[in-house]
């Protein structure tokens, strides 16, 4: 293989790109915490918790709605440090743009996964399976940013330009949820009486509950942690394996017009068809 | 001084380029149109109903319109290499994004003023108090404007952008569609006093907004 | 329904939503991996 070639879109030294933040070992005994953690929490959460005085059953589902929800914001806000690293002139690096792409899309999944569950809590508690509260319209506002926010990422460009892009949009939406959070409860309050539930919804947490919510978002944390390990991991292969591709492009594009005399050598450029259709 | 003077210039040649084309007024006004009969017709042109939905209607109207308009105005940049001369012009980004914010927010006052008599005209709504509705519209605008342009300038020259660039921005100005909404309700039907509060959050989503187009708009410009 | 009938599916919607994510990224490393020369492959895979 060449090397010379590579420079084409700005790359950098491929093992270099795919660099990892943690080891393979790191990775797996992450792996495998995860599943022993998850597996006791289930029994903790579906057999050890007591049974909620008010809201029987139904309240075991805390368990995995809350530490769902704080997943989606720290996820969030993991993009939001590593966007801001990323356009700061000293930190910048594409590992930080990997990382800001692969926290969003955990955050996506972990919100669309907070507005489900809370349906799911919300029916037999409520009898509603949605309801106009600020908290949960506030939620599904900032799903559709992020959603958003993925698509941006999602159409090819330049890694630097898109790095940039993006990390622009996370600051903007994270600036958002604030207003948005702010804004939408004002609206509920004024034009509601009170919300469906009361704020003594969290007022008194018996003990052992606390001690397994507590152990929930343990354990969620150390899942976010696995996941967006390898999501990132995921991100740089991807990049690395794309840029592999584009050479070997050029390189059997470069013999071919070695090998045909009549043709005069095209320029490289017009090979790298990866290229976005949008170059000014 | 000098960040005006050039952001004059820009909006300028931007709303030059809207008189010779004449996008927004063949195209984006009669689609805003259409928003508002096509509204009328889901809801089965019942009145007591329209009057009563008349302003939420008449945002997500202009929330629409909005995001055509701001498209637009970074379409016209991209065409014939336009953005080089931008980046070669020595212009700050700064007033670059303040000319063409404001070229925008022209072509929205003007499409809130058509949309706006033709709502109260076919929603048979009555106009209590317009202090209120204007002042909201006016902030509203301001941050409609910002938003619209970083956003569209973010999507700009990606080959989704036409349908990225609505998903981007329409979670975005979810708090301009409530501040607007409760606004104009208090100018139509409530009591003024109660839109003022909405009033004063359009103006700080402007303000936010503007600021943040005024701090990240040059970063865009220099990329590719 | 009953409640439990909504925990359990709240439950295993959780471990699903995880577990199906988990998946699809293990055959996505494992697809790009193999679309790497050997030798630039990490060290893991």
């Amino acid at each position: 293989m060449t090397t010379s070639v590579s420079p084409v879109r700005g790359s950098r030294d491929a093992s270099a790109r795919s660099g990892l933040l943690a080891s393979r070992r790191f990775v797996s005994v992450l792996g495998w915490s995860c599943l022993v953690s998850m597996a006791l929490l289930v029994w903790l959460g579906l057999s050890v918790a007591p049974t909620d005085a008010v809201q029987k059953d139904a309240q075991r589902l805390m368990y995995v709605h809350v530490p769902a929800a704080w997943l989606a914001y720290l996820a969030f806000g993991v993009t939001a440090a590593c966007s801001a690293l990323y356009l700061w002139p000293r930190t910048r690096s594409l590992h930080y743009d990997r990382l800001a792409g692969a926290s969003a899309e955990i955050g996506v999944l972990f919100t669309a996964l907070t507005l489900a569950l809370g349906s799911i809590w919300g029916r037999p508690v409520w009898g509603t399976w949605w309801t106009w509260d600020a908290r949960l319209v506030t939620t599904a506002i900032l799903f559709f940013l992020y959603l958003g926010y993925l698509a941006l990422r999602r159409v090819p460009d330049d890694p630097q330009v898109r790095a940039r892009r993006s990390a622009i949009a996370a600051l903007v939406a994270v600036v958002d949820v604030p207003i948005v959070h702010f804004s939408v409860s004002w609206w509920r309050t004024l034009h509601q009486e009170g919300t469906v539930f009361g704020e003594d919804r969290d007022a008194q947490l018996d003990a052992t509950m606390a001690w397994i919510l507590l152990w929930a978002v343990v354990t969620f944390t150390l899942v976010y942690l696995f996941l967006v390990l390898r999501r990132y991991d995921l991100a740089g292969i991807e990049e690395a394996a794309d840029e592999r591709q584009l050479e070997r492009a050029i390189v059997e594009r470069r013999s071919e017009a070695a090998s045909s005399v009549v043709a005069a050598p095209e320029p490289v450029s017009v090979a790298v068809g990866a290229a976005p259709g949008s170059a000014p | 001084m000098r960040l005006l003077r050039e952001a004059a210039v820009i909006a300028g040649k931007d709303l030059r380029i809207e008189a010779r084309s004449r996008v927004t007024t063949n195209q984006v006004l009669p689609f805003g149109g259409l928003v508002i009969v096509l509204f009328a017709m889901a809801l089965d042109a019942d009145r007591p109903t329209l009057t009563r939905v008349a302003p939420g209607l008449f945002w997500v109207t202009i929330l629409l319109a909005a995001s055509l308009a701001a498209a637009r105005s970074a379409a016209v940049e991209i065409e014939n290499g336009a953005a080089d001369g931008l980046r070669m012009s020595s212009l700050d980004g700064a007033s670059i994004f303040l000319g063409k914010a404001a070229a925008v927010a022209v072509q929205l006052v003007g499409l809130e003023l058509v949309l706006g008599v033709a709502v109260v005209a076919l929603y048979d709504v009555e106009v209590r108090s317009s202090p209120v509705m204007i002042v909201g519209a006016l902030c509203a605008t301001v941050g409609l404007a910002a938003a619209g342009t970083l956003f569209a300038a973010l999507a700009s020259g990606l080959r989704a952008r036409e349908t990225v660039l609505p998903l981007l921005l329409l979670p975005v100005l979810a708090p301009v569609l409530l501040g607007g909404t409760r606004a104009w309700e208090a100018g139509f039907e409530g009591t003024p006093s109660d839109g003022w509060p909405w009033v004063q959050l359009l103006a700080l989503f402007g303000l936010v907004y503007g600021s943040l187009g005024v701090l990240a708009y040059g970063s865009l410009l220099e990329e590719s | 329904m009953t409640d439990a009938a909504y925990v359990i599916g709240g439950w295993g919607l959780t471990a699903g939503a995880i577990g199906v994510y988990a998946l699809l990224l293990q055959r996505r490393l494992r697809r790009a991996v193999r679309s790497l020369p050997p030798e630039e492959r990490p060290p893991w895979a």
